[in-house]
């Protein structure tokens, strides 16, 4: 045996598992966090929020009438209202930039979601939302909205979010380049009424926003197709694999 | 004066990239996972609790490997695992090519060789980077690794074939 093979015996067995948002936590970061994403109390005249993306990449459109202010965030005035409070569904930092994905029941009946982020050079949070009905009605398009954004400006990666029916245990997004990447769920907060399952996760660095994503899959705890959606802007031979 | 500390993201940065070398180092050093993990786990948010401390002196990833073999260190002591910097009584029963004898062999190097070897081997690092993750002269580095791989060289080559 030489040395080499000696030290590679020292780690086989060993399968890094990487998790981030656990070393912000270990380093208090993660509690700054949300606390840097309390929102300042909406100034309604300043809407030059550059970030701002609201997606709203739905099955079924949701009317945008009720724009009655009821909660402090960036994007109320901008979506449904919330029936309820705003709750985060999970939390991070990419890049350096603190993010939270937040979710409400809207009073429009469904669930709207979004990421918001705290770019250092900004003068309040911002991000991106969208709102959606989530009935399959016997179409797995319909059981599954996502949205995609990003800032290269600000330093902050592409990601993908999205709301999902509840029995979904994974998502998995097609990439233009033929890449695949899989999520788990995260599960919904507590006080939200509507039954979802919600995902988030970094898309490849370097992936044109404009076709970076190609389809989005859910599948069960068992590996059956829950909801499968074709992304705007693709052709069907992207579809959605049976 | 340049610039002082290092930022999230570049810290980000390196555990997206460097993670899992950081966690062979760290496992080598720990010999089980869980603290292995936990070491680096660990290492990357001390490196994030003191980054405003980072000289730009060396490279970010010298300073963080620091944090990280200094956790790996802290949690070993803690666990009461049997210190590999104490003097071992040598694997009686170990089969001379099972994993117990070749960790026998590496708790018995002295301290410093021992990280020297995981940070050229696990990490990659040049001289200059182990000099300045360890303290020591770059002279030093290796005279340091020469001296580690020849006497687990000689453990090794002892073993019956």
């Amino acid at each position: 045996m030489t040395v080499d093979a000696a030290l590679e015996q020292l780690v086989i067995d060993g399968a890094w598992m990487p998790d981030w948002d656990d070393v912000l936590r270990r380093a208090d970061v993660i509690p700054s966090v949300a606390a840097a994403l309390k929102p300042e109390r909406p100034r309604l005249t300043q809407r030059r929020w550059a970030l701002v993306v609201l997606a709203i990449l739905i099955a079924v459109s949701i009317p945008l009438t009720a724009l009655a202010v009821s909660e402090d965030w960036w994007f109320v005035g901008a979506a449904p209202d919330p029936a309820g409070a705003v709750e985060a569904v999970e939390s991070g930092v990419w890049n350096g930039v603190p993010w939270a994905l937040v979710a409400y029941d809207s009073e429009s009946g469904g669930v709207c979601y979004g990421l918001s982020i705290n770019v250092p050079q900004a003068t309040r949070p911002n991000g991106a939302l969208s709102c959606a009905f989530l009935d399959d009605g016997g179409k797995p398009q319909h059981s599954l909205s996502y949205l995609t954004a990003g800032s290269a400006d600000a330093g902050f990666p592409r990601y993908a979010a999205g709301a999902v029916q509840a029995d979904a245990a994974t998502v998995e997004l097609q990439i233009a380049d033929g890449s695949i990447v899989r999520t788990q769920t995260l599960p919904r907060p507590a006080t939200l009424h509507t039954d979802v399952q919600f995902f988030v996760t970094r898309l490849p660095a370097g992936t044109p926003a404009d076709s970076d994503v190609t389809t989005i899959s859910a599948f069960g705890a068992n590996g059956q197709t829950l909801a499968c959606v074709v992304v705007e802007g693709h052709s069907a031979e992207d579809a959605c694999r049976p | 004066m340049g610039a002082v500390g290092a930022s999230l993201g570049e810290i980000e940065a390196v555990y997206r990239s460097r993670g899992e070398a950081f966690y062979k180092l760290a496992l080598a050093r720990t010999e089980q996972r869980d603290l292995a993990r936990d070491a680096v786990q660990e290492g990357f948010a001390r490196a994030i609790r003191s980054r405003d401390s980072f000289r730009r002196e060396g490279s970010l990833e010298a300073w963080i490997a620091r944090c990280v073999i200094n956790a790996a260190h802290d949690l070993v002591a803690r666990h009461d695992k049997p210190n590999p910097d104490a003097a071992t009584a040598g694997a009686c029963h170990a089969r001379p090519d099972s994993d117990e004898w070749v960790r026998e062999a590496v708790r018995r190097l002295p301290r410093r060789q021992r990280e020297a070897l995981f940070l050229r081997f696990y990490l990659d690092f040049d001289y200059i980077t182990i000099a300045a993750t360890l303290g020591v002269e770059v002279g030093t580095v290796s005279a340091t690794l020469h001296a580690a791989r020849a006497a687990l060289s000689n453990e090794i080559r002892e073993v019956p074939q």
